[in-house]
């Protein structure tokens, strides 16, 4: 891999700073960002006429600070991206090394199970569960895991089925090896790799996907910031204050962008013919 | 040829039924779905006569037989917010959102393409590495923050396209763009790599090695050996475009099945979130059935078996 390839250095940096920011979002943001001031409402943002130093990227139409509620948005952001990549990851890589390594009517059954998923329109279906449990953080995380396993279990899968032949596993298991001990000890590691690049990617689309369903008013309950609800609520506002709606769409992008970039250098590095 | 085209029938119908018994158990997961049909206040003894009348008393299997069977004559079920059968209310909605997906998807082949079969041959170029770039870029923004920002640069400051609504061809700009992007990364990065795989074989070789000119070994001998992964891409694509309207549609306000299964699902109205969820799967599977035939004609060495 080339290290010095322009962007991984500043991805890398974006990353890291979008994760300090979420978890330690009570220390870092300037101000509350609940606190309603009906009198500062609607503030332009520093750079712009009539901007002050107090709410750096204005305020919204309650009169929270932007740059606060930004910071705490990246919680949820950091929050749901991690949890569901973990959960969906530990269920895909479960599936795939189950239905690589045992085939048969297991590796049939699973496979089906993952057409019919891939045959329904994932958005209508998450968003009606959501609207049927009702929006919480728990809820969108299952339903966003449950859209995940899919791609873990297809690359798990396809690299057992090759890995399952080479001469190593039938040494393994002519030495009297269990299914086990050749599944924990010869192929999980030979499939860590490929797992890490998808769980990068995937961290960066479950971002997306959360910020949707938060657009749509399906995500995690007002007053917690969101991304994406800051956005759903400044698109009103957008042609008196720009700023309400372009900031969240930025901060998603970027750190969007970013963990796509790293993703693609990691794939680069530890895999390059995966194609995700 | 007729076995493997039965199997592959079979297949399909088998995974539209296993999509039927989720659909159906949606419902039941709201708890009670009589409920659904009545004020808050109800009374019990009302709640009961209505469970009965409604069949919610039977077993289970013997629900999801009558649901399967009314499904399968066309009726799914009727919307209580329109006062119509749920079927008839969604079929109202679909040309909007075929309109808004089939020109997304021409829009997304006109530009991703070139890219792909540019950034391919010119490997490495500035031009590759401008497309690679916009490949991130595009999977990388949120849909309807694309959309938004359109709507305040071509919409609010120039004045230029109406911000939302259907009509005229200057309705259609917006949202098929906001749509066709990232589509348009995906499949112009899928073009790139397939190109590149092709592009190495001895076949294209010995094409260039025997004096072709370059652009005729990339339009006659690369890109038909291309196209097969390209081709499974669209088909997939177009399932996912035609559910991913959902954004696209709200943002803009358009008319289409998208937008409908939002405000359906905020107002309750499941028979017409069913009737979607049923519909957009069917024209999925069917989708992919006909790209699994179109493989065989564009390359007869496919094994089908």
């Amino acid at each position: 891999m080339n290290v010095r390839r322009p962007g991984l250095g500043l991805a890398t940096l974006v990353v890291l700073a979008v994760v300090a920011a979420g978890l330690s979002a009570p220390a870092v943001a300037p101000l509350d960002p609940a606190e309603q001031n009906v009198i500062d409402r609607l503030a332009p943002p520093v750079f712009m006429e009539g901007g002050t130093r107090e709410h750096w990227l204005g305020t919204d139409h309650l009169g929270r600070d932007v740059l606060s509620r930004l910071i705490y948005g990246a919680r949820v952001a950091v929050i749901v991206g991690i949890t569901t990549v973990i959960v969906s990851g530990i269920v895909g890589l479960g599936v795939g090394l189950a239905a690589g390594y045992f085939g048969g009517w297991t590796d049939t059954l699973f496979m089906r199970l993952l057409d019919v998923q891939l045959s329904m329109p994932f958005m209508l279906l998450a968003l009606t569960i959501i609207g049927i449990l009702g929006p919480s953080l728990r809820n969108i995380v299952i339903v966003l895991a449950l859209t995940g396993w899919v791609v873990y279990a297809r690359v798990v899968r396809a690299e057992i089925l090759s890995l399952r032949t080479r001469e190593f596993v039938a040494a393994c298991r002519s030495l009297g090896g269990s299914d086990a001990r050749i599944i924990l000890t010869h192929l999980l590691p030979n499939v860590r790799s490929s797992v890490m690049v998808v769980s990068t990617v995937e961290v960066a689309r479950m971002m997306l996907l959360e910020s949707a369903l938060s657009f749509l008013g399906l995500g995690v309950r007002p007053p917690t910031p969101s991304w994406g609800a800051m956005l759903a609520d400044g698109r009103i506002y957008l042609t008196s204050a720009w700023w309400l709606a372009a900031f969240p769409g930025l901060a998603i992008s970027v750190t969007v962008l970013a963990v796509n970039t790293v993703g693609d250098r990691l794939r680069d590095y530890l895999d390059p013919e995966l194609e995700v | 040829m007729h076995v493997w085209l039965l199997k592959r029938i079979a297949y399909s119908l088998l995974t539209l039924l296993a999509i039927s018994v989720i659909v159906f158990s949606l419902v039941r997961l709201t708890g009670d779905p009589v409920l659904l049909f009545l004020p808050p206040d109800a009374p019990t003894a009302e709640v009961d006569r209505l469970r009965r009348a409604l069949g919610f008393e039977d077993p289970l299997p013997v629900q999801y037989a009558r649901f399967l069977r009314s499904a399968l004559a066309g009726d799914v079920g009727f919307s209580l917010k329109h006062q119509e059968p749920a079927l008839r209310v969604v079929l109202d909605r679909l040309p909007a959102t075929l309109e808004l997906a089939t020109a997304a998807m021409l829009l997304t082949l006109a530009i991703a393409l070139p890219a792909g079969i540019v950034s391919a041959v010119r490997r490495n170029s500035w031009l590759d590495r401008l497309v690679m770039a916009g490949v991130v870029v595009g999977q990388s923004m949120p849909t309807y923050w694309i959309g938004i920002m359109l709507i305040l640069l071509l919409s609010v400051w120039a004045r230029l396209l109406p911000p939302f609504g259907r009509g005229t061809l200057a309705h259609l700009v917006m949202p098929s763009v906001t749509l066709a992007l990232f589509f348009t990364a995906r499949i112009a990065r899928l073009t790139r790599s397939g190109m590149l795989n092709v592009l190495r074989t001895d076949y294209v070789r010995t094409a260039r090695a025997k004096g072709l000119a370059m652009p005729v070994v990339v339009l006659k001998h690369a890109l038909r050996n291309a196209a097969l992964p390209i081709v499974t891409i669209v088909g997939i694509e177009f399932g996912t475009l035609l559910g991913g309207t959902v954004i696209t549609e709200t943002v803009f306000a358009w008319p289409g099945l998208g937008r409908l299964a939002v405000d359906a699902i905020f107002a309750r109205d499941y028979p017409v979130v069913q009737t979607i969820v049923l519909l957009v799967s069917t024209l999925f599977v069917s989708i992919n059935l006909v790209v699994d035939l179109l493989y065989r004609v564009i390359d007869p060495r496919v094994e089908l078996a």
